[in-house]
């Protein structure tokens, strides 16, 4: 089942990347074409922003899949990981946050997740007497793990503050009396 | 890594990489050196043979990974390009925002 969905999912995300790049690469500078930044616009909120948004949370459910299906534990443990998976992403505040931090919240809870199935690994791991090879293996996974979920959060974080800093679009109504009624749009 | 003669003993080094130039560094000689000659040429072979022998969970691991790795970069674009269009730009990896920048779409 997870085989069958996995092949179009993944060949849209794949797509999807190789269209964001080529614009990403042109209009991330200090001046860039107008016409660049508006075919970037376009991709983003264009017609099919909808399916653009749907196609990247469906390549997030399907890692959410993967990374659980593949983790070393019991049927029971994986329900456990895939409610508490639901529940840190309902506390970081998907459930009202715009599409672009739904997507991050996303993948700072999946990043968590990895990073708690790796050091479970790491810790079975180590507490055997293992070769060094092996002991190499499982600290560069770790330090990916980490490094990942950092990453995660700083983008989430970054993306909040930003939009938090933004100036608000205020709408000047004027009222009876001469009065000014300012509204935040 | 080698043997290399001076006078008339063979004496074990090493070699070790500095920036461009490689420096040969003395092991030992003899019996000793020998056993370490010995250990250091097999040791490449035992690393390639560990590297090429993953267990079903390091695969599946692996696998998981990629996934996690593949929506990561995804989510990355899709966030710089959100960024972009709503006027923002990065200046030496930091993102700012442009003064009197026009923003093209909003991110909700």
């Amino acid at each position: 089942m997870r085989e069958a969905i996995a092949g179009p999912i993944n060949a849209k995300a794949d797509q999807i990347r190789a269209k964001f790049q080529s614009l990403l690469d042109k209009t991330n500078k200090e001046n860039p074409r107008q016409q660049d930044v508006k075919a970037l616009s376009d991709l983003l909120v264009g017609n099919k922003s909808l399916d653009l948004w749907r196609s990247v949370a469906s390549a997030g459910y399907l890692a959410e899949l993967i990374v659980i299906d593949n983790a070393r534990a019991t049927a029971a443990m994986k329900e456990c990981w895939k409610q508490r998976l639901q529940s840190l992403k309902r506390e970081l505040g998907a459930d009202d946050a715009p599409l672009l931090e739904q997507l991050l919240i996303q993948q700072a809870a999946l990043c968590w997740l990895k990073l708690n199935l790796v050091e479970i690994g790491y810790s079975n791991a180590m507490s055997q007497s293992i070769t060094l090879t092996l002991g190499m293996y499982w600290e560069k996974r770790l330090s990916a793990a980490q490094r990942r979920f950092t990453r995660a959060c700083e983008s989430l974080t970054r993306v909040r503050k930003l939009s938090r800093n933004s100036p608000p679009l205020q709408v000047n109504i004027a009222a009876e009396g001469g009065q000014q009624v300012n509204v935040l749009a | 890594m080698g043997w290399e003669q001076r006078g008339n003993n063979s004496y074990y080094y090493k070699k070790e990489r500095e920036g461009s130039k490689v420096k040969s560094v003395y092991v030992g000689r003899g019996e000793i050196a020998h056993m370490v000659a010995e250990i250091q040429s097999r040791s490449p072979l035992l690393e390639k043979m560990a590297r090429t022998f993953r267990s079903p969970d390091q695969i599946k691991l692996e696998e998981s990974e990629a996934a996690l790795e593949r929506v990561t970069n995804l989510i990355q674009l899709i966030t710089q390009a959100a960024l972009l269009t709503a006027g923002f730009h990065t200046h030496k990896r930091q993102w700012r925002r442009k003064r009197n920048a026009r923003s093209y779409c909003g991110t909700d």
